[in-house]
């Protein structure tokens, strides 16, 4: 091979290989083992691997140069699959799909792949770290149940050809012999899953997309109003029925439909917005328990686990932070 | 010329007449004065400018030797040359650009003067003053009390600043290749990179701020990392166990061992490996 083009993350080799073992055993510290098989005749393994680590991403370059058939264990990521040259066929979670540069695959951290690709497939992935993206997931719709990826992803549409070409961005960058800034490596990840959530399709995509106050029914924005407006006192069910004037059991079921959650759960964030505000422009002797208790928690300790999932910091650093910042000006 | 150009999707306008493009500018930027060169009375003005929310990104090409001078606005703006030759002067100080070479950052108490040649193309980058110094304040953690002061030439030269650019001609290409509205979120969180990588890409009387990093791994912790593999070359390498040996972050580490050794941890793993019988 006389092939003389640089390769992305040229400077991240994970492996070279032409040997079977050592190709699994590479793999096996990022991904898992993987279970391999080779396909067509050709069994001229040229395995280029490349894998650069991020705070919360990793990027990983390969090509095999043969026909193989790999099955990949689950692993702590959320990867999706951009093959730049050749294709593929992927089956995750009970289905298949052909994978190219206008169709991707994503496949979830608790989910196996199998991939066999075709001899001149080239491919890079972006693996987010789980709990990283389950954060960011947080962080964006206040939502803390499970993220369920969809599987086959459209690469033609407008977001996925965003998020694809800041991916495409990155990688260059990184391949470059100088390396970014850390400052502007690490605002550019929160950027990837960001808009990883937004362009790929998955159990909560309806929370993210352009939501105009009136796309929820009458109903569920009456109760809206009404929790807003008596977010201080203690949650009243049969007042909040009264208000909507719906029936205690649909209003709930309606309200999940549109808002992905309960009407207290809703409370809860209401409150926990609330406290942020209070812990941003604090008196002289602001402590967290007291907001805690005036923003309606009964626990301090539960108070702060929840404020840090929505909000990624501690209340007492959100505190210490506005004292800082805002100097008594006495 | 029907070749598509940068930003082609937003056009602000495509005249010959001077007074159409200066009242095109003044309408969403400032009134600037024009003159063109050689006793010309016509050009081929093509300005597109995208709007984010507190950022726009504009394209301009005329045709002709072109000479404009902008009164002071709030944004900081830094001007980008894709093609030809221009020369900016701003606070009695000059910048010669070319493209591929140095650029020009306009201050937001400045206006400037832009001398361009016929064959000139270039992008302009223009933040809001008050959104990048919110920006500033929640990278640092500071109250930003200071007039934030960059230099007309900058240093251009540094790997930051050469990420901005090269990530501007992308977006330009990206933007191409859009359909107005853009996605909300989309702008958002463009935003907010285009604002630090503007904040890096630049030394300011903040700067110091930015760059506090952590120290590098030094060369005593890699030669531990590879100790460790030594002895432990039947067991997996991962690099959550390199960080809790060496007491620095997986990631850190890579990177010492590619600068230090000019190889991964994994590759000292598998050629240990290889050294020993199976």
């Amino acid at each position: 091979m006389t092939e003389d083009r640089a390769l992305p993350l040229n400077s991240y080799p994970l492996m070279c290989t032409s040997d079977a073992e050592e190709m699994r055993a590479s793999f096996a510290h990022i991904y898992g083992r993987p279970g391999m098989e080779f396909v067509g005749r050709d069994r001229a393994l040229r395995a280029v691997v490349n894998h650069c680590g991020l705070e919360h991403i990793e990027i990983n370059y390969g090509s095999y140069g043969t026909e193989l058939a790999l099955r990949f264990p689950e692993s702590r990521f959320v990867s999706q699959i951009f093959p730049i040259r050749g294709s593929a066929e992927a089956r995750v979670g009970g289905q298949s799909v052909t994978i190219d540069t206008e169709r991707s695959v994503v496949v979830s951290g608790g989910a196996a792949l199998n991939i066999s690709n075709n001899a001149d497939y080239e491919r890079l992935i972006l693996c987010i770290d789980s709990k990283a993206l389950a954060q960011r997931l947080t962080a964006l719709t206040g939502v803390t149940v499970p993220l369920r990826m969809h599987h086959t992803q459209d690469l033609r549409a407008q977001p996925a050809r965003l998020l694809r070409a800041n991916f495409m961005f990155l990688v260059n960058q990184l391949s470059l012999d100088a390396p970014m800034a850390r400052i502007v490596l690490a605002e550019f990840e929160q950027n990837l899953m960001t808009a990883f959530l937004y362009a790929n399709r998955h159990n909560y995509s309806h929370l993210l997309e352009r939501d105009p106050p009136d796309a929820a029914p009458h109903d569920v924005r009456l109760a809206e109003a009404y929790i807003e407006a008596n977010w201080d006192k203690p949650f009243n069910p049969d007042a909040l029925a009264a208000e909507t004037g719906v029936g205690l059991r649909s209003l709930f079921r309606r309200f999940r439909q549109s808002r992905g959650c309960s009407p207290i759960e809703f409370l809860r964030q209401v409150r926990l917005c609330r406290a942020r505000e209070t812990l941003e422009s604090p008196g002289p002797a602001a402590a967290v328990a007291d907001v805690a208790f005036a923003c309606g928690f009964g626990s301090v300790a539960r108070f702060s686990e929840d404020y840090l999932r929505r909000f990624g910091e501690l209340p007492s650093v959100t505190l210490e932070h506005a004292k800082r910042a805002k100097p008594s000006l006495h | 010329m029907n070749a598509l150009k940068p930003l082609d999707n937003f056009p602000l306008t495509r005249s010959a007449d001077p007074e159409e493009v200066r009242a095109a500018l003044a309408k969403v930027y400032a009134e600037p004065t024009l003159e063109l060169g050689r006793g010309a009375r016509k050009l081929n003005g093509r300005i597109n400018e995208c709007r984010l929310q507190s950022i726009r990104l504009a394209y301009g090409a005329y045709g002709v030797d072109t000479c404009f001078n902008f009164p002071a606005v709030d944004c900081f703006m830094q001007i980008v040359p894709l093609r030809g030759r221009g020369e900016v002067t701003s606070r009695r100080q000059p910048v010669s650009l070319a493209a591929g070479g140095l650029t020009a950052t306009i201050s937001p108490d400045a206006g400037y003067l832009g001398k361009y040649s016929h064959d000139y193309e270039g992008l302009l980058l223009k933040l809001d003053r008050r959104a990048l110094k919110r920006k500033l304040s929640a990278m640092t953690g500071v109250v930003i009390d200071q007039p934030l002061k960059m230099d007309l030439q900058d240093n251009n030269g540094t790997q930051s600043a050469q990420t901005l650019h090269q990530y501007l001609r992308v977006l330009a290409t990206m933007l191409n290749d859009a359909r107005p509205p853009l996605p909300a979120w989309w702008v958002s969180q463009t935003e907010q990179l285009l604002m630090v990588m503007f904040l890096c890409g630049h030394r300011h009387n903040y700067s110091h701020l930015l760059e506090q990093e952590a120290a590098d791994p030094a060369p005593w912790q890699v030669r531990k990392a590879e100790d460790y593999i030594e002895a432990n070359w039947q067991e997996p390498v991962t690099l959550e166990t390199l960080a809790e040996v060496t007491g620095v972050s997986g990631f850190s580490l890579f990177r010492a061992f590619r600068r230090i050794r000019g190889y991964s941890p994994f590759e000292f793993a598998a050629e240990v490996r290889s050294r020993n019988p199976k």
